[in-house]
């Protein structure tokens, strides 16, 4: 067990540097003008491009150019410098901002996959066809149908403006963070609901279950221990991936609310062309993949015994 | 069941007029009492600035800020005249050489006073090419700029305008490299604001994050330094000697995206939104807010460019009839809830020297004119009118393909390019993008400031590549005139050829829309859609 | 019934394959919810391919002057803000939509089998390459990929249609599935009958595709079915932000994301496309459904 986790956490040294390079690749390739990009649509003066060009190495193009520029970025990186914006901030005081946001608000978003979502897989998937199940699916329809930006737009004027239930926009505390938590959780808790909803009536047909059930088992028990644990495993997957989608998707959500979090930063260093900073980003998000699921994995274990690692 | 749902929504916003209706009677009630309170602090939306450094501060957020923060030499009366502000006279004989006198009893806010030194350090770093200021070419009319600026790679021989000199501690001496009518209205600009000595370290740079910790000589100071992202808070400087604000502080609170700020405006949670309203929200605004949402005259111009390597477009028969066929009446009233206005001259109206319907016949809609004129001219079948969809345009420029779809007879794609950087490398690259979208607003208010960069052979935004010598020296005799209507009568000479030519199509001039909350008053946008900070007041404790 | 089929299953392996089908087959015949859904995607899939049997206007025919004009006369669905006829757009709309939808789904569903399986059935290093392979693609925000593969790759200003779109979508969005099945696949791996199979010699190939895919199935499904939806709505987020679909391309997503702004004044521009998609996505899900329970053997 120990030796597995060890050697997850070298695998994760390696995914980091292989992100690394792919996303500082994939920004080289989208590269069209930074500087322009970084003025919006006033003219640039040549003393400001001439000054970023220098500075960042813009002007050194083609494979080489990107290994070179590459190269700097890494040997800045290991000396743990995560460089600068092109309007000069420092990237390291963006990441520590901006995170604590994200992680706040996609934790939130997860506790309701899990406490609804789950909840309410469970209830359905036990009465498959029944009407609690169909109206899950109304639900899951309706949140496809209309999709987050909508969503996010009603939730805002309705239960904000209209209303009065929640603050309108970010306004620092947790409380406020509930609504975007919603509109943001809305699609992976309808997804998760669904597929806990299939995962326990699929283990309700098993033979264990029939098993148990002419052992003269308690139906409860039957669910409660046997089913569940059984059905855990592909959900406990799920939250495992979708909490990165969450953190990596709340770009729109961020936008509405006001969140100045990672999506928001991330999609202003996209637009700017801003290379590092999108890289420094995405490798932290990377990291907490890896980390959970590494977790996931060793949850595995837990919901099912027969799943060893060695 | 959707259907009956989203048919009861529909019903909401009626009741929305209504309560807001009486809530706005009660509370103009309260402000006619008097209720200000001269220590209140007014929250304003932003968006995050790109700098405070005022000559690297080209976008509006950071310019809205320094205006809290600093005096600057002249600011603009109504009719767009610059008159004497941080400083007591700005006099020159041939254009050429200026004096400018510095009122006495201004200091920054760490008790520095403000000399002539502090605008001489300030414009010296601006204009220096190898710091990379945004604002750095508006330094380009001073003497010595060249030598500062010698191309990149190169490093200058010295770090001073040899243009720039201190007659005594509040007299300054600057000497162009050619007359330029305008330098007193240029000087309103940010870019000229002075800097103190403590800004700059030993080395002669710039203080790390001076400007998280900006010092100006303005009516408000930093309380605490700049939260990235998520505000700025200024208070009232008190040692102040220009006229005071009526109010203890701005809380510039920083928005990702400022159309989100207008629910906060809604439930009283911001103050102010001088900038930045969505379109979709002019449809509802005046009912959501009354007579809190007002507008105000601006300087923004936008319009369609057609690029000179285009051969499809070469013909001006076919400009003219594409403009003749956009009904500009009927996008300003449906896409714009009449919030803007439609364009017919080549200059912003709030310049001196700015006439009505100098395009003449060819901005009028005519939509059987313009499809004969378009036939006889052999216009090209299918028309691409590209636009930055970060901005959005997408509905007016989506309505003017149908315009020209139904008016023309052509096809008419409206292309979308994910940012304005990639409109423009692909205008650069001469890329068939077809006609194109782009805005302008002044930087000082002088049709020089439009001539020159929209449509002189060498402008700073001329991106589609007109180019007419008679044109380029009209302009430049316009700025070399000893008085401003000297300049006009060039100026307008020049607005002449544009008509002829038509290098582009003008659509509409914008306006300031912006909506507050119940609790300011005597809310004002100026022409640069700055808030007005001096005027306004609160009844927020 | 089910046991005979399991009784051919052991018996008679060259035969296996067309009995199994068969069963489903018929189990499929007798499932009501089978015969709704096909009765919906066919419909759309008519819609798709011949928009004019639905509606003889231009749905790029429009007009400010009917700006938001209600439902009523001759346009059932109303105008939109730019004066078009919603009803035309939404025909026209399920082309695109339900291409983009389709084939990112499959695009996705194959990867993510391709790369699920595999490393969940032979883990170890497999698994480890394979995951971490997961990892990074589950870091690269869609954006940035889309402006890559569509603003870089798929050549620029040319209107290049649905494939790159839901190449890219299906390019990205395959991650969570794959995740799921591994997951499935772990725990399918240590099941009895699996252990059994591989005692009786059969291959690795045979086992996953046989014994390990049915049960892995399920919950791959539902996460594809539900993600089909969102693929449509994510084509709208690329259009909204310059790099998906372009005019003259009429799709559900763009107008979905272009009615969003004016939904104050107006429901019906919103309502239609909205609820095609669902409708779209409903009749996916019960088909997946439908598919799923009659190839499951325990639940016949």
């Amino acid at each position: 067990m120990i030796r597995y986790i060890i050697r997850r956490l070298l695998q994760m040294v390696l995914t980091f540097f292989g992100t690394t390079l792919i996303v500082y690749a994939l920004m080289f390739a989208a590269q069209t003008d930074p500087i322009q990009a970084l003025v919006g649509e006033r003219p640039v003066s040549q003393a400001t491009r001439d000054y970023l060009t220098q500075r960042y190495h813009l002007d050194r193009h083609g494979v080489t150019g990107f290994f070179s520029r590459y190269w700097d970025y890494i040997s800045h990186l290991l000396r743990g410098d995560l460089g600068q914006t092109l309007g000069g901030r420092s990237i390291g005081q963006i990441l520590a901002q901006a995170w604590p946001y994200t992680l706040k608000l996609s934790a939130i978003a997860i506790v309701f996959v899990i406490v609804f979502g789950v909840t309410a897989g469970v209830v359905a998937g036990l009465r498959r066809g029944g009407l609690f199940d169909h109206a899950t699916l109304a639900l899951t329809l309706v949140v496809i149908g209309i999709p987050v930006f909508v969503l996010g737009f009603l939730g805002q004027y309705f239960l904000a403006v209209r209303w009065g239930i929640f603050p309108v926009n970010n306004q620092n505390t947790l409380y406020s963070l509930i609504l975007p938590a919603l509109v943001l959780s809305s699609l992976s808790l309808a997804t998760a609901l669904r597929l806990t909803s299939a995962s326990i009536s699929e283990n309700l047909r098993a033979d264990y279950v029939r098993t148990a059930k002419s052992k003269g088992l308690a139906p409860r028990r039957i669910v409660g221990v046997h089913v569940l644990r059984n059905s855990l495993i592909p959900i406990v997957t799920f939250i495992g991936v979708e909490l990165g989608n969450l953190m990596a998707g709340a770009i729109v959500t961020e936008r509405i609310f006001n969140i100045p979090g990672v999506g928001f930063n991330l999609y202003k260093a996209i637009n700017t062309e801003d290379g590092p900073t999108v890289v420094a980003i995405v490798s932290v998000l990377v990291v907490i993949f890896l980390v959970v699921n590494l977790l996931v994995d060793l949850l595995y274990a837990v919901l099912d015994p027969r799943i060893r690692y060695e | 069941m959707q259907a009956r749902r989203l048919a009861a929504w529909t019903a909401l916003p009626v009741a929305v007029i209504i309560g807001l209706g009486a809530c706005d009677t009660a509370n103009s009630g309260s402000n006619a009492n008097g209720g200000s309170n001269p220590n209140g602090v007014v929250s304003v939306g932003i968006a995050e600035p790109e700098h405070l450094i005022p000559s690297n501060t080209t976008d509006i957020s950071g310019g809205q800020v320094l205006q809290a923060l600093f005096t600057p030499l002249v600011t603009y009366d109504k009719d767009a005249k610059p008159v004497e502000a941080q400083a007591a006279s700005i006099t020159t004989i041939d254009s050429r050489v200026w004096k400018i006198k510095l009122k006495p009893g201004y200091t920054f806010h760490n008790g520095e006073p403000v000399t002539a030194d502090s605008y001489i350090r300030a414009w010296n770093y601006g204009a220096y090419g190898p710091n990379g200021q945004n604002a750095n070419y508006y330094f380009a009319h001073i003497q010595g700029y060249n030598a500062l600026n010698p191309g990149a790679n190169n490093t200058p021989a010295t770090n001073t305008l040899s243009g720039l000199k201190r007659l005594d501690d509040l007299t300054l001496q600057v000497t162009l490299s050619a007359p330029y009518s305008d330098f007193k209205a240029e000087l309103g600009y940010t870019a000229f604001l002075p800097l103190p000595k403590s800004a700059f370290g030993i080395d002669g740079g710039l203080v790390k994050r001076f400007e998280d910790r900006e010092v100006g000589d303005g009516p408000f100071k930093m309380k605490g330094i700049w939260t990235h992202d998520q505000a700025i808070e200024v208070e009232r400087y008190d040692a102040y000697p220009g006229q005071k604000p009526k109010v203890g502080g701005v809380l510039f609170k920083i928005y990702q995206d400022l159309t989100t700020a207008y629910a906060d405006v809604q439930t009283n949670t911001l103050d102010v939104l001088p900038q930045g309203l969505a379109t979709q929200n002019l449809a509802t605004a005046a009912a959501d807010f009354g007579d809190r949402y007002q507008h105000s005259p601006a300087s923004s111009f936008e319009f369609l460019a057609f690029p000179t390597f285009d051969s499809a477009y070469a013909n001006v028969g076919v400009r003219k009839a594409i403009s003749m066929a956009i009904d500009r009446d009927g996008i300003v009233t449906t896409i714009f809830a009449n919030s803007q206005s439609a364009a017919r001259s080549f200059v912003s109206p709030v310049l001196q020297g700015y006439r009505d319907n100098t395009c003449g016949d060819a901005c009028q809609y005519r939509p059987s004119a313009a499809k004969q004129l378009y036939t006889d001219s052999a216009g090209p079948a299918e028309i691409k009118i590209a636009y930055n969809a970060d901005g959005g345009h997408k509905e007016w420029v989506q309505a003017v393909c149908n315009q020209l779809r139904r008016n023309l007879g052509v096809t008419c794609l409206a292309q979308p390019e994910a940012k304005f950087a990639d409109l423009l490398q692909k205008v650069e690259k001469k890329q068939p993008v077809g006609m194109f979208r782009l805005g302008w607003s002044m930087d000082y208010p002088s049709m020089e400031d439009y001539l020159s960069p929209l449509y002189s052979t060498h402008g700073s935004a001329n991106y589609y590549g007109y180019s007419n010598a008679q044109f380029d020296r009209l302009v430049q005799q316009g700025s070399e005139q000893q008085t401003e209507a000297a300049a006009i009568g060039y100026y307008q000479q020049a607005e002449n050829i544009l008509a002829r030519d038509m290098p582009v199509i003008p659509l509409r001039f914008k306006q300031n829309n912006y909506v507050f909350s119940t609790r300011v008053s005597n809310v004002g946008v100026d022409l640069f859609s700055y808030l007005n900070l001096i005027d306004i007041t609160t009844s927020a404790t | 019934m089910s046991e005979l089929a399991a009784i051919a299953a052991v018996e008679a392996p060259a035969t296996q394959r067309r009995s199994l089908g068969g069963d489903a087959w018929r189990a499929l015949r007798r499932n009501p919810v089978f015969w709704v859904s096909v009765l919906i995607v066919v419909g759309f899939v008519v819609m798709a391919v011949y928009p004019r049997l639905f509606t003889g206007v231009n749905p790029n025919d429009c007009d400010l002057g009917r700006s938001l004009r209600r439902p009523g006369g001759g346009a059932w669905f109303g105008y939109d803000f730019q004066g078009c006829d919603v009803f035309a757009r939404t025909v026209y709309g399920a082309r695109a939509s339900i291409e983009v939808g389709v084939l990112a789904t499959l695009f996705a569903g194959v990867l993510a089998f391709a790369v699920g399986m595999p490393a969940g059935y032979f883990g170890g290093w497999v698994d480890a390459l394979l995951s971490r392979v997961v990892d990074i693609v589950l870091g690269i925000p869609l954006l940035l990929a889309a402006i890559v593969l569509l603003h870089r790759i798929a050549a620029g200003g040319h209107n290049y249609g649905v494939w790159p779109v839901a190449v890219t979508l299906g390019g990205l969005g395959w991650t969570t599935a794959a995740r799921v099945v591994r997951a499935s696949v772990i725990s399918a791996r240590q099941q009895d009958y699996v252990q059994a199979a591989r005692m009786l010699g059969a291959g690795h190939r045979r086992i996953m595709l046989r014994h390990i895919l049915p049960n892995a199935m399920a919950p791959a499904i539902v996460v594809l079915t539900i993600a089909l939806g969102t693929f449509i709505a994510a084509e709208a987020t690329l259009s909204f932000l310059g790099v998906g679909l372009k005019p003259p391309s009429v799709s559900w997503g763009v107008d979905i994301s272009d009615a969003q702004p004016r939904l104050r004044s107006a429901w019906w521009p919103l309502l239609w496309p909205s609820t095609f998609l669902a409708l779209t996505v409903l009749a996916f899900i019960m088909l997946g459904d439908a598919t799923r329970a009659a190839f499951d053997p325990k639940g016949r």
